[in-house]
């Protein structure tokens, strides 16, 4: 109750400073470093669309500190260098709050130095790497509501044996993520006694799987585990198709739900046997927190069905990310990094789009989403990602 | 005489150099065609030799730069710039295995989108600014391939993909040219160089050796052909001796053919010399043998003779016995008489011809074609005098010849006479030359214009020609004036100018005009227009013939007008002064009196009082409207009243009409209709004002002589041919009509029907006269309908043009409508007439105000006051500083950068036309003249007030 108070009184005091303050306080700056037109622009675009929606929500209640939020968004096109110099350009802004990051957990990587060089806020709704959150840097700078590879690995192998499936594939992008998956995933393999036949490395924008596809074909698994952005896992799971694995289950982290990969498949989703890691989800989660944000995207950006919207994941992380930050702004009650990061690893609970945060993070817990709110989907023939019919 | 030589040396000597000299020129005639022809294979070897050479660079380089790109699109390749931590695990040995081109000196590096090196093979490239540049601009930038060569090598850029856009680039650089193309034989000498002419490649690099300027090697005895490609040059090079060795085996064998004919053809000429030279002496010794009678045969004639040598006896026999029988013949005699030019016939005593040449045969011929009658003629005609003219006509060409005839008597050795000789001279063309001189003189003397001639060879150029005219215009006779100088018609004292320059022009032998003072007999004096031209005989100036004309009164007419125009440019001038001045200082004491009155009826009044005010506001009007009137003809009359071209909104201006005369015509009880066909034309480019003008005045005149009824207008607008748009617009109404005796004068000005309806309607009687001016301004026109006691129509067409909305300024509308807060101003008043200051005063009441005098005062005002000011009001013309000026400073930040901007509005007396120009010019927002009203005033005050705030009106 007394969280719930304070929340009331610093919406209020925003409200009130708001009125007159607008005019003359300069804005207040959330940073997007994604990828807005390369390999998953549909994930960055969601992401951006989640943070303009909180960032309307938080400017209509008055803005933050009695100055009005702004967004600089960034395209880094999935290339670390791109991502690096953003940060770059953006860590020059003085009235920078935090930098909210893209899908590809090998640009986040290359950032981490210059993240805590300039002391910057740097929070994830998307890239999944293991050693994003758990890095080597103290005081840590980045927290993270999405997917986290350790959990992400024992829900994939989980969903394998639950498939009844003993021997496995492993298909992964030869970059950052997949290096992180690949650890986390031998690890819950062990644990839950699965047997890794083969591990298989594609680079990005592959154009050829043949020879993996057959190898595999020979080893006669029960199940492949895919890893990779959405135009490789097209490219894998067309050559399955045509080397007559169809029905070979794949079980796809969700890299492949961050860019196009419907139009890039050869064969309709129902031909294969193929799921994915989500977390969010309209469907599943129905409560009015969802139902408001989804009322809102329909508003500013057309009237799409539920589960037509692309990268929903990006989407929700976001805008509860940003919401998250607004309120550790206001229990800071002062543009200090420091004193806000301080603010975010002491949060109220939060009921949130994904789910109740109670709390989202604490000092050693920048992650606040865990295996227990994953979960699979498939895909109906339009590409979108539906629950199964039998959860 | 010389000793002769032999018949073989002479052949020799005149066959030999024609011969060698047909030789020599059928010789060079075919080294020449070899010489076009190994010149053209030349030409040809070298073409292909650059088509190899640019078809083997841009294939080297093309084909280079796909491989490359091939490369660039290696999935590896791309992993490397997202996979940062790891790709140093692969990448270098990826890079370890690249090659690409037989050079040994390639190096490849792998850059980032930013342009920094991720990785590189020898990268040592030390490349300019520019190449640096134009790859990262051309590869990073625009995701494009690029190739450079230069002296610093080749290099190659192509992008490394995303999604079509590039986030890398793999570059390949070669240290040279030279090193990049392959040493294959080639056709001749081949070099590439940059486009300073620097060799960057060279088949033969001993003789064209890398990087060094082409022009600096010593070309010459090679044959070159350049190409251009890209921004290389290319060039194709061969020495002169090896592209002509084939011509000069073709020469050598020529000069061998040359000296082997030249002995060929000197022996037979040798030997058909030496037999001809047999033959000839042998009919030399038969010759003289037959001379000196000896025997005919001799030891020769077993020798066999050629067939001509035969003839030639025989004929040669022939002729001996010929010569004997002949003697001096007849047909010399013949001969003679024949070659005489003149015409001679020999009769006997019985006038029988005996003789005649073949000039009298020729003669006879051509005047009747019988020697008898011309002889039978001239014989009659000679009957008494021994010579004697005779003129013939021609019976055949018609033609009349004059013959002079002398008859001698024909004499035989004993002196008895045998006939008569007749020698005729043709006078024909003297004769006609004598006509020609008699008719000229004859032209001369009865010529109207006065002519002289004088003879400049001799002392003082005596005249020794005047003809009549001459005499009727000076009054001497033609014996006082031949041998006198021309000078005597003139008077020492006057001005010499054109004395001196028919003197100079005489002395230069050319012709000259002038115009100079001369006088007669009698004394008087007389302009004299003088044109005298240089006669030339056989080559040299003689004589100058001179033509006088009176030009006296020409002189004074042309005097006349030159005053005439001078007086009419001054009364013109002073004629505008008087109306710019008349437009100024009439309007300001009515706007004045206007700007009083009105203050007057805002004040407080009993209603007798508020009726004498209306009174005399009405009375204002009127006076302003017939002041406008005569400024407006006075305009048109002086030609300063100009149409001007502006896109505005027909319908609106009819609207605006029809509303403001509704309320007139509903007081006087009229109906008032408008009608429109304007065919979607509502906006078009024309001078509204003067239409306007044109309406009201028709609209005024039809309310003002309609007692009661209706009055029609009809407006429609139709597209021309050329795009152009006709209005034609009728008023028609009810009233009492003009009669039709009356109507022709009625666009006339001053006036109205008659006398007593200025009386009884009032008036200028300009206004009518003003519209028709204005519709011929606007190329068109005005015309009238009308039955007296039954109403007229008046009619006007004017020619627009179209326009469209995107045209339109945008409107400043008015207040009323929207309910708009009342915001106090401050108004600063720049303005030296002090009643016209009181009354903007007045007006402005409810707004704060401050005035100034003159433009110094309005800057220092701006400067010095704190309050900040809204809006500037300004007069044009002040004391000190004017308007314009005022305004120039006031933008140019001399009152401060706060007002650099305000809104300033002219307030200006000035009515004629460009005043608005020249105010918007000098910077002013807006324009207002006097008298304006309070209305119009207070809402520019707030229009521009508003425009400043940034309010959207």
């Amino acid at each position: 109750m007394a969280f719930r108070t304070l929340l009331w009184f610093s919406l209020f005091i925003g409200l009130a400073f708001s009125a007159h303050a607008k005019d003359t306080v300069a804005p207040l700056y959330i940073g997007i470093d994604a990828d807005l037109s390369a390999v998953a622009a549909e994930g960055g675009v969601a992401i951006q669309r989640g943070v303009q929606i909180a960032v309307d929500e938080i400017n209509q209640a008055g803005g933050l500190l009695g100055r009005e939020l702004k967004i600089i968004a960034k395209d880094h096109r999935g290339n670390p260098a791109r991502g690096v110099a953003n940060l770059k350009q953006l860590a020059k802004n003085n009235d920078l709050l935090a930098v909210v990051g893209g899908v590809h957990t090998p640009v986040v990587v290359t950032e981490l130095d210059i993240i805590h060089q300039q002391n910057m806020l740097f929070l994830i709704p998307w890239a999944a790497g293991t050693a994003l959150v758990d890095n080597q840097f103290s005081p840590n700078n980045v927290f993270r509501v999405s997917v986290s590879d350790t959990e992400a690995a024992s829900v994939l192998i989980g969903h394998a044996r639950s498939l009844q499936a003993k021997r496995v594939a492993l298909v992964l992008e030869r970059t950052e993520w997949g290096r992180s998956n690949y650890r986390s995933i031998r690890l819950a393999a062990n644990a839950q006694d699965i047997d890794i036949a083969s591990v298989h490395w594609i680079n990005w924008q592959q154009k050829s799987f043949s020879e993996d596809v057959a190898s595999i074909k020979a080893l006669n698994i029960d199940a492949v585990i895919l890893v990779t952005n959405a135009p490789e896992g097209a490219v894998v799971a067309n050559e399955f198709h045509k080397q007559g694995l169809s029905k070979l289950p794949i079980i796809s982290h969700w890299g492949i739900a961050s860019g196009n990969f419907i139009n890039l498949l050869e064969v309709s989703p129902s031909t294969l046997n193929l799921t994915v890691l989500q977390t969010f989800h309209f469907e599943k989660q129905t409560h009015p927190r969802a139902q408001h944000l989804l009322a809102q995207y329909r508003q500013k950006y057309g009237p799409f069905a539920a589960n037509a919207i692309p990268a929903k994941v990006g989407l929700a992380h976001a805008y509860d990310l940003v919401h998250l930050l607004a309120i550790a702004t206001r229990i800071a009650n002062e543009f200090d990094v420091t004193k806000i990061k301080a603010a975010m690893e002491n949060l109220p609970p939060y009921q949130g789009v994904v789910k109740t945060y109670s709390p989202a993070f604490s000092k050693d817990a920048h992650d606040a989403l865990t295996a227990l709110d994953y979960f699979m989907v498939s895909m109906d023939d339009n590409g979108h990602l539906v629950l199964p019919d039998n959860p | 005489m010389q000793p002769s030589s032999p018949l073989r040396t002479v052949l020799i000597k005149t066959m030999l150099p024609r011969l060698a000299a047909l030789v020599a020129l059928v010789a060079i005639i075919l080294l020449a065609v070899a010489f076009y022809i190994v010149r053209g294979q030349v030409a040809e070897v070298h073409k292909q030799s650059l088509t190899s050479l640019q078809q083997d660079l841009s294939f080297t380089l093309n084909d280079t730069t796909r491989q490359l790109s091939d490369l660039a699109a290696n999935d590896i390749i791309i992993n490397a710039l997202i996979d940062v931590e790891q790709r140093k695990n692969y990448l270098p040995m990826f890079f370890r295995s690249l090659n690409l081109t037989h050079s040994r000196n390639v190096s490849f590096a792998l850059f980032d989108f930013s342009g920094a090196i991720i990785i590189d093979k020898n990268w040592h490239a030390n490349l300019p600014v520019n190449i640096v540049q134009a790859w990262q601009e051309r590869t990073l930038g625009a995701s494009r391939t690029y190739y450079s060569v230069s002296k610093h090598g080749v290099l190659f850029s192509v992008p490394v993909l995303l999604n079509n856009a590039a986030e890398g680039a793999l570059v390949m650089h070669v240290d040279s040219l030279q090193s990049l193309l392959a040493p294959y034989p080639r056709l001749t000498n081949q070099v590439v160089t940059d486009s300073n002419g620097v060799i960057l490649f060279g088949s033969d690099t001993a003789l064209f050796p890398p990087y060094v300027s082409l022009s600096q090697l010593n070309t010459d005895g090679f044959s070159t052909t350049t190409a251009q490609w890209a921004n290389l040059s290319l060039y194709s090079i061969q020495p002169f001796a090896t592209a002509y060795r084939a011509l000069s085996w073709a020469a050598l064998v020529l000069i061998a053919m040359i000296g082997g004919m030249l002995i060929i053809s000197l022996h037979i000429v040798r030997t058909t010399g030496v037999l001809a030279e047999d033959t000839l002496s042998r009919l030399y010794s038969d010759i003289v043998n037959r001379l000196n009678n000896k025997s005919f045969k001799t030891a020769t004639a077993t020798v066999q003779e050629a067939r001509e040598l035969v003839k030639i006896k025989a004929a040669f026999d022939k002729l001996l016995s010929d010569l004997t029988k002949a003697s001096l013949s007849n047909e010399q005699f013949s001969d003679v008489i024949d070659s005489i030019g003149d015409l001679l016939v020999v009769v006997d005593t019985s006038n029988q011809v005996l003789l005649s040449n073949r000039q009298f045969d020729r003669f006879s011929r051509q005047q009747n074609d019988a020697v008898e009658l011309t002889v039978e003629y001239v014989v009659d005609r000679l009957k008494l005098d021994t010579s004697v003219e005779l003129a013939h006509l021609s019976s055949t060409t018609g033609k009349q010849r004059f013959i002079r005839w002398s008859k001698t008597a024909l004499e035989d050795a004993n002196g008895k006479v045998r006939g008569s000789i007749y020698i005729g001279v043709d006078n024909t063309s003297h004769r006609a030359l004598e006509s020609n001189v008699k008719i000229l003189s004859h032209a001369i003397d009865e010529a109207t214009v006065s002519i002289v001639i004088a003879d400049i060879l001799r002392p003082d150029q005596p005249i020794v020609y005047s003809n009549n005219a001459f005499s009727r215009l000076t009054g001497y006779a033609q014996e006082e004036v031949i041998g006198r100088n021309c000078r005597f018609l003139q008077n020492q004292q006057d001005d010499s100018t054109s004395a001196d320059k028919v003197s100079l022009a005489i002395a230069q032998r050319k012709p000259v005009e002038t115009t100079m003072l001369n006088y007669r007999k009698n004394g008087t004096a007389f302009y004299n227009r003088l044109i005298l031209t240089p006669v030339k005989i056989e080559g040299e100036v003689t004589h100058y013939i001179g033509f006088q004309q009176d030009i006296t009164q020409q002189r004074q007419a042309e005097d006349y007008l030159q005053q005439a125009k001078q007086k009419a440019e001054e009364s013109a001038r002073l004629k505008s002064g008087f109306l710019a001045s008349m437009s100024h200082e009439i309007r300001t004491p009515i706007h004045g009196i206007s700007g009083v009155l009105q203050l007057l009826n805002d004040s407080e009044l009993s209603s007798e009082q508020k009726h004498y005010v209306s009174l005399a506001e009405y009375s204002i009007e009127g006076l302003l409207h017939i002041v406008n009137d005569i400024l407006d003809f006075s305009k048109i009359e002086a030609g300063q009243l100009h149409i001007e071209q502006h896109p505005f909104d027909i319908l609106h201006e009819l609207e605006s009409l029809q509303s403001q005369y509704a309320i007139l015509c509903h007081e006087k009880g009229l109906a008032l209709h408008f009608h429109f066909n304007l065919q979607d034309h509502h906006v078009v480019h024309g001078d509204a004002v003067r239409v306007r003008q044109i309406l009201s005045n028709l609209l005024g005149n039809a309310v003002k002589f309609t007692p009661k009824g209706h009055i029609d207008v009809t407006t429609s607008i139709e597209q021309k041919a050329d795009a152009s748009l006709r209005l034609t617009c009728s008023v028609k109404d009810s009233g009492i009509g003009i009669a039709k005796d009356k109507q022709a004068g009625i666009f006339e000005v001053f006036n109205q029907e008659d006398i007593s309806t200025t009386r009884e309607f009032g008036g200028t009687g300009l206004g009518l006269s003003i519209s028709k001016q204005l519709c011929e301004l606007m190329g068109g026109s005005i015309h009238l309908t009308s039955e007296k006691g039954e109403g007229s129509t008046f009619t006007f067409e004017i020619l627009l043009a179209k326009g469209d909305d995107s045209l339109l300024p945008p409107t400043q509308k008015s207040t009323d409508g929207a309910v708009i807060a009342f915001k106090k101003r401050n108004i600063l008043i720049v303005e030296d007439n002090d009643i016209n200051q009181i009354i903007v005063k007045q007006h402005l009441s409810k707004h704060k105000t401050l005035t100034a005098k003159s433009g110094v005062e309005a800057l220092a005002a701006l400067n010095k006051i704190k309050a900040t000011f809204d809006v500037i009001l300004m007069d044009c013309q002040m004391p000190e500083m004017d308007g314009f000026e005022a305004t120039r400073r006031i933008r140019a930040g001399e009152a401060g950068e706060q007002y650099e901007s305000i809104p300033i509005i002219a307030l200006t007396a000035n009515a004629m036309k460009g005043d608005r120009e020249i105010c918007r010019q000098a910077g002013m927002d807006d324009y207002l003249s006097k008298p304006f009203n309070a209305h119009d005033l207070i809402e520019k005050v707030e229009y521009w007030s508003r425009q400043k705030d940034g309010i959207a009106v």
